[in-house]
C-alpha cells in the first residue's frame, strides 16, 4: 500500500501593508530643546573665549605688577618711610618740638603725597587687579598716617612732665619702629596680592 | 536756607585722625540725608585745641558730601568751616583727594 501524502503549498506572499510613520510636528518643546543646545554651544563659545582673554589679560596684569607697579610703588613707600625716619630723627636731634602743628602738617604732606603718587597707578590700572592692590596700600598709609599723629600729641602731651627729653626720645624710637613695621606690613600686603594674583 | 551748627569737639579730640572715626561721625551726624537737601548748609566749627586732623578722618566724615556736591566751590559753599584763624591745608587737599576719588582713582 502506497501512501502519497500530498502537501498544500501555501500562497504566503505578503499581503500589501501600508506603514505609517507618525510625523510629529515640530512642539514648543522641541524649539526649546533646539534653543538651549544652541544656547549653550554659544555659552561654552563664549567662555573659551573670555577665558583665553583673561588669561592674556592676566599676563598683562602680571607683567606690569611685577615690572612697573610693584618697584615704582615699593621705592614711593621705601622714600617715604626714610623722609618719615629722617623727620623723627631731626627732631630728635634738636631735643625738642618748637612747632607741633607744622610737625604734624609735615607729616600729613608726607603720607598725602605718598597716596597720590600710589593713586596714579591705581588710576592707570583701575580695571585690572592692580586697583585693589593699591587701594589696600592707601588704607594702611592712611592708618599709619594717623599713628604718627598719635605719637606725636603723645610727646606734646608729655612736654610738660619733669623729663620731656626722655619722652621725646622713647617716642620717636617709637615712631621709627612704627615706620619699618608699616613698610614691612605694606611689602608683606603687595607680596600677598602678588601671590594671590599669580594663583 | 537752614544752616546748622556742628562742632567736631562734640565728637572727640583734640586730634582726628582715620577714616572708621570719620565716618563714624558722619553716620552719627546724618550726613547722608543731608547731602541731598539743598536748603541746608552748615557751619563746621573746628576747635581751638585741636592738635590735627588728617585728610583720612576728613574724607571719612565729608567725602561722600564732597563727591555728592560735585566741585570744591559747591561743597565749601555748602560746609562752611570755623578754623579760629587757623590754616587747615588737609580741607583743600582733601576735597582734590575726593574729587580725585570720585573719577574713580581708588
Amino acid at each position: 500500500m502506497v501512501t502519497i501524502s500530498t502537501f498544500t503549498i501555501a500562497s504566503t506572499a505578503p499581503l500589501p501593508t501600508k506603514i505609517y510613520i507618525e510625523q510629529q510636528e515640530f512642539s514648543l518643546r522641541d524649539f526649546f530643546l533646539v534653543s538651549t543646545l544652541i544656547l549653550n554651544s554659544f555659552a561654552l563659545i563664549l567662555s573659551l573665549r573670555n577665558r583665553r582673554k583673561d588669561l592674556r589679560n592676566s599676563h598683562i596684569d602680571d607683567f606690569w605688577l611685577r615690572k612697573i607697579i610693584v618697584p615704582e610703588a615699593l621705592k614711593e613707600i621705601d622714600d617715604y618711610c626714610i623722609k618719615c625716619k629722617k623727620l623723627w630723627r631731626k627732631v630728635k636731634a634738636a631735643g625738642c618740638i618748637k612747632d607741633y602743628s607744622s610737625t604734624a602738617d609735615k607729616l600729613n604732606d608726607l603720607t598725602d603725597t605718598l597716596i597720590s603718587k600710589l593713586s596714579r597707578y591705581a588710576d592707570i590700572e583701575r580695571k585690572s587687579s592692580i586697583g585693589p592692590m593699591i587701594n589696600t596700600v592707601v588704607g594702611i598709609a592712611d592708618e599709619f598716617s594717623g599713628i604718627l599723629i598719635e605719637i606725636l600729641h603723645s610727646i606734646d602731651r608729655h612736654s610738660s612732665e619733669s623729663s620731656p627729653h626722655e619722652a621725646l626720645t622713647l617716642h620717636i624710637d617709637e615712631a621709627i619702629i612704627a615706620t619699618d613695621r608699616f613698610q614691612k606690613h605694606v611689602i608683606e600686603t603687595i607680596a600677598r596680592h602678588h601671590r594671590k594674583a599669580a594663583s | 536756607m537752614e544752616t546748622k551748627s556742628i562742632n567736631l569737639a562734640d565728637f572727640g579730640g583734640p586730634t582726628y585722625i582715620g577714616r572708621d572715626n570719620g565716618e563714624a561721625v558722619r553716620k552719627k551726624l546724618g550726613l547722608d540725608k543731608m547731602d541731598k537737601n539743598n536748603e541746608v548748609s552748615f557751619t563746621i566749627e573746628i576747635p581751638e585745641d585741636t592738635f590735627n586732623i588728617n585728610s583720612s578722618f576728613f574724607l571719612g566724615l565729608f567725602g561722600d558730601s564732597i563727591r555728592s556736591c560735585g566741585s570744591k566751590s559747591a561743597f565749601l559753599s555748602k560746609f562752611n568751616f570755623e578754623t579760629h584763624g587757623r590754616e587747615y591745608s588737609i580741607i583743600n587737599k582733601s576735597i582734590d583727594r575726593a574729587l580725585r576719588e570720585r573719577k574713580g582713582i581708588i
